[in-house]
């Protein structure tokens, strides 16, 4: 329980970035 | 404790795992915001300016790899290598798409992306492309499956070492060599020396880090078997203080003539906190490392890198603790209750101590011996007990917990250790008696 709350992080940050970069080439692509 | 028996508490509070957190981003988006800030060329489609982006990512995201899991003491403190480790599992996992969708998205969105692939265009681009796709899909591969494919610790661990060490330099490469958003010397010269950071860490893991532990000689000068196919070692400094630890944390064992060895396995220290120069470990022995040592001559050299570990508890706290631990999760808690009793600690402590059977039992006479001079309530529990067993039987549940510990109050902190499924229902029965996350620490079997 407690131990996979490191795991969750690693997704939800995981999923954040992946959208950060989605996101900055949306942006460049105008 | 048994090799590959690592894990604790996410508990340094939200604030500090929320700044960790974006740190750890800002690293990771270091080479896109690096690649973004000269002269920009013109925009391209949509799929390949996304694809690019996923690449640039990807570079950031497996570099920070070679970081999380290099047991840099200044890099997260506080968070314990266990939960690092378990985040970088989850990232891998995520780096292994980047690199997968950065050429896939390039190609969709530009056929003329596939001559990236192509030898004929160029047999070392080519090469070097369809190595990094299979290599971080073999690091994927061999780490979640590890024994399944029947690949040893010892092996796994310089595989991994070495792909990783070739994916991150042919990445840096790649990303120099694409001319697009690198094309500028300055953006080369940053990317590169961003990302030779986490290479020069990785080297420093592996090469100077055994070599600093060669000033630091230990011997092994007892060893005996102990009940529940376990062993006991005794190492003594030599020519050295030692190392300071606190109860319950754990050292990096290498045993040989030289730290240089495939063979490194954490262990708890069992021994109390008092005695830095003379450490004793009990080990379970699971696997070919721990059968080997059950035969490892007296006098042999030792190494010890360490100590690692946020288990830990202050015997001068005074505060109130229930241990909960199964099998050879003993060994960090034995640390604890004999820096209690070398203290005289006289607070009120609860040991549920789960085995299979009453000859499993590793430690059974000196903790009997201990909770004579502690206030100690032992409570042996076994899933296999034999006919003429008094105490208490099956598996640690909550109802089990009801019948044996006091009602949950502020003033008493848990400290739990054992095999997964022990784990599994304990946490949540915990946590359902009111025990908070900060006062619930905790440490489970096989990372790796």
């Amino acid at each position: 329980m407690v131990h996979d709350i490191a795991r969750y992080l690693g997704t939800i940050v995981s999923i954040g970035l992946l959208a950060v970069a989605v996101a900055v080439g949306w942006w460049i692509a105008g | 404790m048994s090799a590959d028996f690592r894990s604790s508490v996410l508990n340094p509070g939200l604030g500090k795992t929320l700044a960790w957190l974006l740190v750890y981003s800002a690293l990771v988006l270091a080479p896109m915001l690096i690649a973004l800030i000269g002269d920009r060329p013109a925009p391209r489609r949509l799929l390949v300016e996304i694809g690019a982006m996923l690449g640039l990512l990807g570079l950031g995201v497996l570099a920070m790899q070679l970081v999380l899991s290099g047991r840099h003491r200044w890099f997260a403190p506080g968070f314990g290598q266990d939960n690092l480790l378990q985040f970088h599992r989850q990232t891998g996992q995520f780096a292994w798409l980047l690199v997968l969708m950065h050429p896939l998205t390039l190609i969709v969105g530009d056929r003329d992306f596939l001559a990236y692939l192509d030898p004929r265009e160029d047999v070392l681009r080519a090469l070097a492309q369809i190595f990094v796709l299979l290599a971080v899909t073999t690091l994927l591969v061999t780490s979640l499956w590890r024994l399944a494919l029947g690949l040893s610790y010892e092996v796994w661990r310089t595989l991994h070492a070495t792909l990783s060490l070739l994916v991150v330099t042919i990445g840096l490469g790649h990303s120099l060599l694409v001319d697009h958003y690198s094309a500028g010397i300055a953006t080369k010269v940053a990317l590169a020396l961003l990302i030779a950071v986490p290479l020069l860490l990785l080297l420093e893991s592996r090469l100077l880090r055994p070599w600093r532990l060669r000033q630091r000689p230990w011997r092994l000068v007892e060893r005996e078997p102990l009940p529940g196919e376990a062993i006991r070692l005794l190492l003594e400094a030599e020519g050295h203080a030692g190392m300071h630890f606190k109860p319950g944390q754990y050292a990096w064992l290498t045993l040989g003539p030289s730290p240089y060895s495939l063979q490194q396995h954490p262990f708890s220290m069992a021994s109390p906190a008092a005695r830095p120069d003379r450490l004793e470990f009990f080990i379970k022995q699971s696997g070919d490392f721990t059968q080997w040592l059950s035969k490892v001559e007296i006098g042999t050299r030792a190494w010890l890198e360490g100590p690692y570990g946020v288990f830990t508890m202050d015997p001068a706290a005074g505060r109130r603790t229930v241990f909960i631990v199964g099998g050879i999760g003993i060994t960090p808690v034995f640390s604890m209750l004999r820096s209690c009793a070398e203290r005289g600690c006289r607070q009120s402590m609860w040991l549920i101590y789960a085995n299979n059977g009453k000859d499993e039992i590793t430690l059974g006479e000196e903790i009997d011996a201990l909770s004579q001079c502690l206030s100690l309530t032992v409570i042996h529990v076994l899933n296999e007990p034999p006919d003429d067993w008094q105490g208490e039987t099956g598996y640690v549940d909550a109802d089990l917990l009801a019948r044996t510990l006091p009602e949950d109050d502020e003033d008493i902190d848990y400290y739990v250790c054992g095999p997964q499924p022990m784990m599994d229902s304990v946490e949540p029965a915990l946590r359902d008696r009111g025990v908070s996350m900060r006062r619930l620490h905790s440490e489970r079997f096989d990372l790796v």
